[in-house]
């Protein structure tokens, strides 16, 4: 599934405030690709995601997808936010299930049930949580509440992902665990992923190319090509092109000695 | 080159622009009344209805006018009973909160029975109290301030009990003793709680005294709106209940911003 | 959802703790009846006044079937009053939350008859549909009222809460606004409906017994108001008790519901 951004803006208004959040951003993501971005708090990308996935529209400019403008929701998404947000007084089951409902609601699931069923035990078992097929999201970590909504997220098979902050609240073990998981989990289904994060050693290490977002109002300062060879294992985090990389991103960031400041206020 | 603009408050609009903008936010609201008041004029002129049934708009609006002097007393009247009310209620069930709260004894003991002071309705102590005090204006106080009492109790046991422990970890660290630690820290954060007690107490010894005034029909607006049902005054007991709304509204958007005022810097914590 | 009255209740770690939280309310209950005794013999209060625990004992158990025949008269009518004014009050809570003009128009109007002693109302009531009637009753119309605004309070409280980003995961799927309610809004407010439901059942014992104390005809308060017309005392003081046991139970009951149907949450 291949995105193309061009030239979007996107203005907020309301009776007291006008707020621009983004502003001429244009980029292109190849079908299959990884891309990160990094960015500033309040720099629209979140804005940026909802764009793409056609949950509100741009103020000016267009998001094509496989050359197609969007128009509103496709359906052919997955999203995983920060939050683990699934559904407290259904089983993990259910909860991976949710998409078909949906789907299914608008007669716009493209398989039967049992295909969804079916799929479902299979990404759970793929993310190691057949066990708690039957489990509440109360009895589960944090992490592993995390793992059911990937899931989820996969369930309808869609060509697109998009990834907000997901690992945000865990520690750093953690954090570098589902690193690997997601991307074998990508590996295992092939899909575009647009991954937001504010932390670069988790950028460079999953991604292909890193986009990087100024300040509000939001627009790309530059990207950051990632050069070690798939499949990521975890020693490369130790690599010199890996702190190569990290280092190109922080300083198109504004962060480290030679760098151009971003702004005035580095938070 | 980026270019950065931060300014995203528009300018506001005149006052004019902006009084004309209130008054059309509330149209929907504007629009019912005035439904309510054409449903009701029609209902008066087509229907057979007997003055005393449903008098018309115009005889309750005449009511309100001509009984002015009677409303006026008795809404003061209500209003000084209750406030004499929530005053020693209020006061006596903080200080007994802070006295349970220091003793474990005490907190342990009397807990179970919170719950039965919440569910007895202290209307049923209307007639023990008429027993006890007469129909006097003491019943009045006694049946607000005994309102007021428990969810004052309740109310400051709660903040009291719910301090954020860091918070006196603070104190401790600073060699408080328990009366600074009291004063300074425990009841300014037990305050949001407090305060909502007083603002829903103060709308229930409203509610104590009304009910109070109409069963002993003496002074108030309790005993107005009984008197005017006995001659038969349908207006004047719609009148009584507009005053009486009116004041209960008064009451409760005073207690709100008092409340708002003493708790300006609270953050709620996300549960 | 705790309530305010729980979030007091004082720790108790280790076994002599938990065993004072027993004995301790017991003890107090004692010193009370102790102190009340005391207070009679040494004020030499009139038995009118402040009758002992003894008297009050005998009118429970030579009186209690009286006084628990009388507590069921009223109980149906606080059920039935609670039943129609939560169900209107939860589908004016759904209104409200989801439908802008419906909020505007009648949330003022709400916020109005909420804070209006709603005793007031009383007299113009019994003026249109007189004392004996069935339905509509004067006592039930107020219980509703009564009932009605904790559970619109709650329901708007738990509708409001549900993560915005659960409900852009389901738009995003292209699901409808009424799907969103249905499977997301209405089960995510359960927990505040219950919570409202528990106040909303005080709020009706509150309203079915003052009117039966202002306009007496059926009930328990009107038994407690025929005990106040000879100073029975004793007898007042016994009806209290049992409001209390059943207006208890009917609480514990709803917190058991409620504590049942929102396990996982």
């Amino acid at each position: 599934m291949g995105i193309q951004i061009n030239d979007i803006g996107k203005i907020f208004e309301t009776d007291d405030l006008r707020v621009e959040a983004l502003s001429g951003i244009s980029a292109t993501v190849q079908d299959n690709e990884f891309i990160s971005i990094i960015g500033p708090s309040g720099c629209g990308k979140s804005t940026l995601l909802r764009l793409i996935s056609g949950l509100i529209e741009p103020s000016s400019g267009t998001v094509l997808i496989d050359d197609v403008p969007v128009n509103g929701p496709t359906g052919d998404v997955g999203f995983v936010f920060q939050a683990p947000t699934l559904l407290k007084w259904r089983t993990v089951f259910n909860n991976v299930m949710f998409p078909y409902e949906v789907l299914a609601s608008q007669r716009n699931a493209n398989a039967s049930k049992a295909d969804f069923e079916a799929r479902a035990h299979q990404l759970l078992e793929m993310a190691g949580l057949e066990e708690f097929t039957n489990a509440y999201p109360k009895q589960l970590s944090g992490g592993m509440q995390q793992r059911v909504s990937i899931c989820r997220a996969l369930i309808h098979d869609p060509h697109l992902l998009l990834m907000d902050e997901p690992f945000g609240a865990l520690d750093e073990f953690t954090r570098e665990r589902m690193n690997e998981e997601l991307l074998r989990i990508w590996r295992e289904t092939t899909k575009t992923v647009v991954f937001v994060t504010h932390h670069i050693p988790e950028a460079v290490f999953l991604s292909d190319r890193i986009f990087v977002m100024s300040r509000r109002p939001g627009t790309i300062l530059g990207e950051v090509t990632i050069d070690l060879p798939r499949p990521r294992l975890s020693e490369m985090r130790e690599s010199v092109e890996f702190l190569d990389s990290v280092v190109e991103t922080r300083h198109l960031i504004g962060l480290g000695s030679g760098a151009e400041l971003l702004s005035e206020d580095p938070i | 080159m980026v270019l950065r603009n931060d300014s995203a408050v528009k300018t506001p609009p005149s006052w004019p622009m902006a009084l004309l903008r209130r008054a059309w936010d509330t149209k929907e609201l504007l629009f019912t009344l005035v439904a309510i008041l054409i449903v009701w004029t029609l209902l008066v002129r087509t229907g057979n209805f007997h003055p005393i049934v449903l008098p018309s708009p115009q005889s309750v609006l005449g009511s309100l006018i001509g009984n002015a002097p009677d409303l006026a007393e008795a809404t003061l009247v209500s209003f000084f009973e209750m406030l004499l009310g929530f005053a020693l209620g209020g006061s006596a069930g903080f200080v007994l909160a802070v006295g349970i709260f220091y003793s474990p004894f005490l907190l342990r003991a009397v807990y179970p029975f919170l719950f039965g002071f919440r569910v007895v309705p202290k209307v049923a102590f209307l007639p023990l109290f008429l027993v006890w005090f007469g129909i006097g204006l003491t019943v009045k106080v006694v049946m607000a301030g005994t309102a007021v009492f428990f969810l004052i109790l309740v109310q400051t046991l709660l903040g009291l009990s719910t301090v954020d422990p860091s918070l006196v970890e603070l104190g401790k660290s600073l060699k408080m003793n328990e009366r600074l630690m009291l004063r300074w820290i425990r009841l300014p954060a037990a305050l949001p709680a407090i305060m909502v007690g007083a603002k829903l107490g103060i709308t229930y010894a409203l509610t104590n005294v009304v009910v109070a005034e109409m069963f002993t029909s003496t002074k108030g607006l309790g005993s107005l709106v009984v008197r005017a049902r006995q001659h038969a005054r349908t207006d004047l007991i719609i009148a009584v209940i507009i005053v009486t709304a009116a004041a209960g509204l008064i009451v409760y958007l005073t207690g709100r911003a008092v409340e708002k005022r003493a708790t300006f810097w609270y953050i709620e914590e996300p549960t | 959802m705790a309530s305010a009255t729980e979030q007091i209740a004082p720790q108790a770690v280790g076994r002599v703790e938990r065993l004072r939280k027993v004995i301790d309310p017991i003890i107090l209950a004692v010193l009370i009846l102790l102190g009340w005794e005391l207070m009679i013999w040494i004020f030499k209060f009139h038995p009118v006044v402040l009758p002992p625990p003894s008297r009050v004992w005998t009118i429970l158990s030579t009186q209690g079937d009286f006084l628990v025949e009388h507590m069921l008269v009223s109980l149906k009518t606080i059920v039935k009053g609670f039943t129609y004014g939560t169900f209107l009050g939860w589908l004016a809570g759904i209104f409200i939350t989801y439908s802008r003009t419906v909020r505007k128009a009648i949330q003022p109007i709400l916020v109005v008859l909420f804070v209006v002693p709603k005793s007031i109302f009383l007299p113009l009531l019994i003026l249109w549909w007189g004392v004996g009637s069935d339905f509509p009753n004067h006592k039930i119309v107020i219980t509703m009222l009564l009932a009605f605004f904790p559970v619109t309070e709650n329901t708007i409280a738990g509708l409001s809460g549900v993560d915005r980003e659960m409900v852009e995961l389901t738009h995003s799927l292209g699901g409808s606004s009424f799907l969103t309610i249905r499977k997301i809004a209405l089960p995510f407010s359960l927990p505040f409906v219950l919570a409202g439901l528990r106040i909303a059942m005080t709020e009706a014992f509150i309203g079915t017994l003052f009117v039966e104390i202002l306009v007496p005809n059926k009930g328990i308060g009107s038994r407690i108001v025929d005990a106040q017309d000879v100073s029975n005392t004793q007898f007042i003081i016994a009806a209290i008790m049992v409001i209390a046991v059943f207006g208890l139970t009917a609480y514990f009951l709803l917190q058991w519901i409620e504590r049942r149907l929102t396990k996982w949450y």
